[in-house]
């Protein structure tokens, strides 16, 4: 074998080995733009499921079948990551009893996302069931019929008064994406645990039924 | 061959690098588009919290109001010294036009920026569809909340193309989201 | 090598555009997902304008059962329907919206918004022309109104919704002022409604029972624990006739115009008594001469069904029956005056239960105001009746207006 057919072999493994080098680095990038992609999608699909399930419920807080049946206190705890309230849940003339409140994150110690929790939908006093995985925030403030922001705690004769509610919801990937530059401008994290994310927020329906007031 | 495979890859990289950045900016535009329509949908709610009109507030609102003494059309919106949030009836928001966005619980902005505009006007049926109604008032006004954002593009990116018979097509034009819904004037 | 370079190449970009063809189609998800938010947001409120329409129509009109037929909005059609349901005066309204082959509906229940919603409806007028003022230990327990100016002397408590037409008065607020457990708005004006006596009696006179009186004739009823009803007329005296409460008043009212009503007993099902005068100088009076409840009191008996409406265009007088204890159960309208206690000087002391609403111009004194052994007259205690929140007796006087009973989207 002559010295150009070594260089040749030389040179050529040394641009295969670098083209090779290029390709695998091009398709671990691609996988993981798949993965934040599909983590995007993930959280989007959660976030309008979150969306449907609590427009659903809260336009008919307050809502009763059998007319008449009185609904003084539609509202029965207005805190600022729960509430409680009356509404007839399967149209059948009969009162229940709504909660919607955040889990601790530890019940989701599993995942590899810290922040994330289960958003809860109770009625009555059934058991406690899960309405969405990824839940980070989960905020409600409550404002009167002067648009005022009201203060908490809000108990007592106070609830009579609630006209419009503000729900803020943010969903995150319960798994991370290794990318940076996630929904979260300035976000800064170790590589390797950025969470795709998305908020949700929307100066909710003073219920229909709540005028009856 | 392999320069050609050198050159060959070399256009793949731009190639996959533009399709991923086009196709991430894609995917943050429905995450957009899902914001925008919270926000019209909040806009609209707000609105239908109010009173029907000026006239109808009390202590202006016998129970024999008539649609002939609410607020003539060409006079639709907030009264003088009225800003928003503070309106107090539904036309209120007619020609408002105000930037807004998400804000996380410590105040950073964490979503796109949106321009939102809205418009009231009185309206009825004619023909088998809603009308708008300009010479008078009527019982039924329509509120009409519009939601742009340069972040939201109409094809979805921001690449300019070449169409495949020579145009071109005119990147950068923003998406438009259209919210309406009417809202009439019965006496509760 | 460059062979394999090159295939190396192809199959890597063969790979790529498999993977491009999965991030395609997050993309499009993405972009389908959030049109799916869209189009159920836009198909609410198509539903919703067509609800609303629907409502001004019946507020309008409201015999209007026309309803909508695809009617073309925002890309959609909406589709109404509006139905009588339970009492006539009541208005099933559905809003069906069609967009993109999906339905969505909304169902309402309107009806007239009646006086009896009130716990106490008044003008802030006392008898003698003075003014009323609520005091220390007055606690009304529902929705109430003052077509004036409400007026308050130390704590007072007012349980439901409280509204007047000219703002508040309150004096002596030390240590407290006025207690509202709901809500306080000034400057809503709800008079009663003119000519709503005269409607009631035409109503009676369709379907109900009506007696036009002639030469001072007055109507004695008894409500019978059973069902029934026992009726004098035109004297006290007269051969009674008694009848089934549905066949004596199919629709429920009992009417007699330019004469009296003397009323008591039980009552069973659901009627309003009124006594109207049209003209003359004479009638207009209802006299409640003894107790006049339901079987069961609806405070505790969620299945007590049964209503009473006294309407009177002048007074309604509890007379004087030695009694200490009387218990009236409805709810009592007098179009020019109020409740009167007969003989509220002498009568033995004791206490007026009103379990129901008062409405009326004028709050008279129930009691001679003394203390002690000379104390006469009654403690009048109104006991609201939570159904009338949703429910009325028969074609009870409404204030004009409609109201939701129950949206449901």
């Amino acid at each position: 074998m002559g010295t150009q057919t070594i260089i040749d072999i030389i040179a050529s493994t040394i641009v295969f080995g670098a083209l090779m080098l290029m390709t695998l680095r091009m398709n671990t990038a691609q996988s993981e733009m798949m993965q934040t992609a599909r983590g995007d999608l993930m959280v989007q699909e959660s976030i309008v499921q979150v969306a449907h399930l609590i427009e659903y419920d809260f336009r008919k807080m307050g809502y009763c079948r059998n007319t008449a049946q009185l609904l003084t206190d539609f509202i029965l705890v207005a805190d600022s990551n729960r509430i409680t309230f009356r509404t007839d849940v399967n149209n059948d003339g009969h009162i229940d009893t709504m909660r919607y409140y955040l889990g601790p994150t530890s019940e989701l110690a599993s995942t590899p996302n810290p922040r994330d929790r289960i958003l809860y939908r109770v009625i009555n006093s059934d058991d406690a069931k899960g309405a969405n995985l990824g839940v980070t925030v989960f905020d409600l403030r409550y404002y009167d019929q002067f648009r005022q922001l009201m203060a908490f705690p809000i108990t007592g004769s106070a609830l009579n008064t609630i006209k419009e509610i503000q729900i803020t919801v943010q969903v995150e990937n319960i798994t991370a994406s290794s990318l940076s530059g996630g929904s979260f401008s300035g976000y800064s994290a170790p590589f390797g645990s950025q969470y795709s994310g998305a908020y949700w927020r929307q100066m909710r329906l003073s219920s229909r039924n709540l005028t009856k007031r | 061959m392999t320069i050609l495979a050198m050159v060959l890859m070399g256009r793949l990289i731009v190639m996959v690098n533009e399709n991923n950045a086009n196709m991430g900016e894609a995917v943050k535009m429905s995450e957009y588009r899902i914001t925008s329509i919270s926000l019209a949908e909040s806009y609209l709610e707000d609105a239908i919290g109010k009173e029907y009109d000026e006239k109808t507030l009390p202590p202006n609102d016998p129970p024999t109001v008539t649609a002939s003494t609410c607020t003539a059309p060409g006079s639709l919106g907030p009264e003088s010294g009225e800003a928003y949030p503070y309106f107090d009836d539904f036309d209120d928001f007619n020609n408002l036009d105000r930037v807004d966005t998400l804000r996380d619980l410590s105040g950073k902005i964490i979503t796109a920026i949106f321009r939102v505009r809205c418009k009231v006007e009185y309206v009825k049926i004619s023909g088998g569809t809603i009308v708008p109604e300009t010479s008078a008032p009527t019982y039924t006004k329509q509120f009409t909340v519009t939601v742009t954002s340069a972040n939201v593009l109409k094809d979805n990116f921001s690449y300019s193309l070449t169409s495949s018979n020579g145009g071109t097509y005119t990147p950068n034009v923003q998406d438009t989201l259209v919210l309406r819904t009417l809202y009439s004037y019965w006496r509760l | 090598m460059g062979k394999s370079a090159l295939i190396l190449v192809m199959g890597f970009s063969f790979l790529f555009f498999l993977q491009g063809q999965n991030y395609y189609t997050a993309n499009t998800e993405a972009f389908r997902n959030a049109m799916s938010y869209y189009d159920s947001t836009a198909i609410h409120e198509i539903a919703l304008a067509g609800a609303n329409m629907a409502c001004t129509e019946v507020y309008r009109e409201p015999s209007w059962r026309t309803g909508f037929s695809n009617i073309s909005y925002n890309g959609g059609v909406f589709n109404v329907t509006a139905v009588n349901t339970g009492s006539s005066q009541r208005v099933q309204i559905t809003s069906t919206a069609t967009l993109n082959e999906q339905n969505y509906s909304i169902a309402i229940v309107i009806g007239p918004r009646s006086f009896s919603q009130y716990a106490y409806w008044g003008t802030g007028v006392s008898g003698g022309g003075g003014q009323v003022y609520w005091e220390t230990g007055d606690t009304v327990t529902g929705p109430m109104h003052t077509q004036g100016t409400l007026r308050t002397t130390g704590a007072p408590t007012f349980l439901g919704r409280t509204t007047a037409l000219n703002g508040i008065n309150s004096i002596n607020t030390s240590p407290s002022g006025p207690v509202f457990g709901s809500s306080f708005q000034s400057g809503l004006s709800i008079p009663l409604v003119s000519g709503s006596l005269g409607k009631l009696d035409s109503t009676a006179t369709a379907n109900g029972y009506r007696l036009n009186a002639t030469g001072g004739a007055n109507l004695y009823i008894v409500f019978n624990a059973n069902g029934t009803v026992t009726v004098r007329q035109p004297l006290a005296t007269s051969t009674p006739i008694t009848q089934p409460l549905s066949t004596f008043a199919p629709n429920g009212v009992i009417s007699i115009n330019n004469g009296n009503i003397y009323v008591e007993g039980t009552v069973n099902g659901q009627v309003t008594i009124l006594a109207n005068k049209s003209s003359g100088t004479v009638g207009g009076t209802v006299n409640i001469t003894g107790n006049l409840t339901y079987a069961s009191d609806p405070r505790t008996d969620p299945t007590q069904t049964s209503m009473l409406g006294i309407v009177a265009q002048n007074d309604i007088v509890i007379r004087d029956n030695s009694a200490t204890q009387f218990t009236v159960m409805g709810s009592i309208y007098s179009a020019t005056t109020g409740l009167v206690v007969q003989n509220l000087s002498t009568r033995p002391a004791g206490n007026l239960t009103l379990v129901g609403g008062l409405i009326g111009p004028i709050l008279y004194a129930t009691s001679n105001g003394g203390t002690g052994s000379g104390r006469r007259g009654y403690n009048l205690g109104i006991r609201y009746d939570t159904r009338f929140m949703n429910d009325a007796p028969p074609f009870y006087p409404t204030t004009g207006t409609y109201q939701i009973l129950s949206w449901y989207e």
